[in-house]
């Protein structure tokens, strides 16, 4: 130490101090190139953070975006699918059948045996119609009712009978019959005289499909 | 000389040197380059996994229910040649009349009724008064029902006509017919709409 410090007084003035601005450039270059080093890594590191989650980005879009779209656009499907089978279904409810004409047939089935001894004056069939289900379900309106009764559905037949036994088992086989139900008489009181009877049978209808 | 030197040194290491330092402040904290993808759709690496290993199953729902679409087009289509979208009464008149000749019942009158619109199907309704025997009767409103745009019949009064008996051939019959239409039914409506929207 002290043999450098003898020497350094050896040396001129100028020349130290010019060892030692090169000397400080050299620290300083030194650490500026260290700091260098490190902006450059983490510069390089997120660069490289960057394009790999890009690429992994597209890659994903690339091969999993399609099974997506695919996958939304089958749920869909298959939703739509379900409302319109139900409303295709619906509607095929509404397709005309001959139910009147099967209800007529019940009654004209039951009378034949009895085919002598009744005498059908009429015969007046009324179907459940939709409107009347969807009012008497939805709200039933007492001011109404007077209305909707002319409507009800119902079976009226008017008949007479010559042979007053005949009517139960004639009720029985109207009875009997899948399309008629609650099947019910009224013998009418003032019109009995000792050969014939006049009768009202009523019953409900049972449409298997609701009438639009 | 040389002291200046080395103060500028100083200075301008320290200039450097503190630059440098908020450069890699900024680069960590902040991160120098952005993400370019982050407009798609975001997968979690698990998800997608699994996602790829249905993507067999999904391609075959797709495919099902696209059949099944078709398949219920199909069905629309054979719904559309019993429901015209609008019945013209007088069409409708033309028709009766001509059914009652093919069936020997005598048509007297028909009267047009109004139009309803159903949940289901709309309908055109008119009464009807015809004669003819019992069979003749009952197999023209068979023919209705039977027909390609068939008709309902929602209610009938039948009662002998000219006081017959039982057995009489003359029967007179008020027949309410109801003709059904797409339109002013809600639901056939939004079929229509969807078959339409299908064939363009």
């Amino acid at each position: 130490m002290n043999t450098v410090h003898l020497s350094y007084d050896l040396i001129p003035v100028e020349f130290r101090n010019e060892v030692d601005a090169r000397r400080i450039r050299g620290v300083w270059i030194f650490l500026i190139a260290m700091l260098a080093i490190l902006l450059g890594h983490f510069v390089f590191t997120d660069w490289l953070r960057v394009e790999v989650a890009n690429r992994c980005a597209r890659l994903m879009a690339a091969k999993v975006g399609p099974i997506i779209d695919i996958r939304a656009a089958a749920i869909t499907q298959s939703e739509a699918n379900l409302r319109t089978a139900k409303s295709i279904d619906q509607i095929q409810s509404a397709r005309p059948d001959d139910s009147l004409l099967q209800t007529l047939a019940s009654v004209t089935v039951a009378a034949k045996p009895f085919h002598d001894d009744i005498l059908i004056d009429s015969i007046d069939i009324r179907l459940p119609l939709e409107e009347h289900l969807a009012t008497n379900g939805v709200e039933p309106q007492s001011q109404t009712v007077a209305v909707v009764d002319d409507l009800v559905p119902r079976v009226l037949i008017r008949l007479r009978v010559s042979d007053p036994l005949v009517i139960e088992s004639f009720l029985e086989a109207l009875r009997d019959q899948p399309r008629l139900a609650e099947v019910d008489a009224i013998v009418d009181p003032h019109s009995g005289d000792d050969t014939q009877q006049e009768l009202t049978i009523y019953a409900v209808p049972q449409a298997t499909r609701v009438i639009p | 000389m040389s002291r200046r030197l080395s103060l500028q040194w100083h200075v301008f290491g320290c200039l450097l040197s503190v630059m440098i330092c908020l450069a890699i402040w900024h680069v960590y904290c902040r991160g120098a380059f952005n993400i370019t993808a982050s407009h798609l759709p975001y997968v979690a690496p698990h998800e997608a996994a699994k996602v790829l290993n249905q993507a067999e199953y999904w391609n075959e729902a797709l495919a099902q229910a696209t059949q099944i679409h078709r398949q219920q087009i199909e069905q629309i289509e054979t719904l559309a040649t019993w429901l015209p979208t609008e019945v013209s009464f007088e069409e409708l008149t033309n028709r009766l009349h001509e059914s009652a000749t093919t069936f020997n019942v005598n048509l007297l009158s028909v009267d047009q009724g109004n139009q309803i619109a159903g949940a289901r199907v709309g309908v055109i309704t008119c009464t009807a008064i015809i004669q003819g025997s019992f069979a003749a009767i009952c197999e023209w409103m068979e023919s209705l029902s039977g027909e390609s745009q068939p008709l309902w019949c929602d209610a009938i009064h039948l009662s002998p006509h000219n006081g017959g008996t039982n057995a009489a051939n003359a029967c007179e019959a008020t027949i309410t017919l109801r003709a059904p239409q797409s339109s002013g039914g809600t639901l056939s409506e939004r079929l229509t709409a969807l078959r339409a929207i299908d064939g363009h």
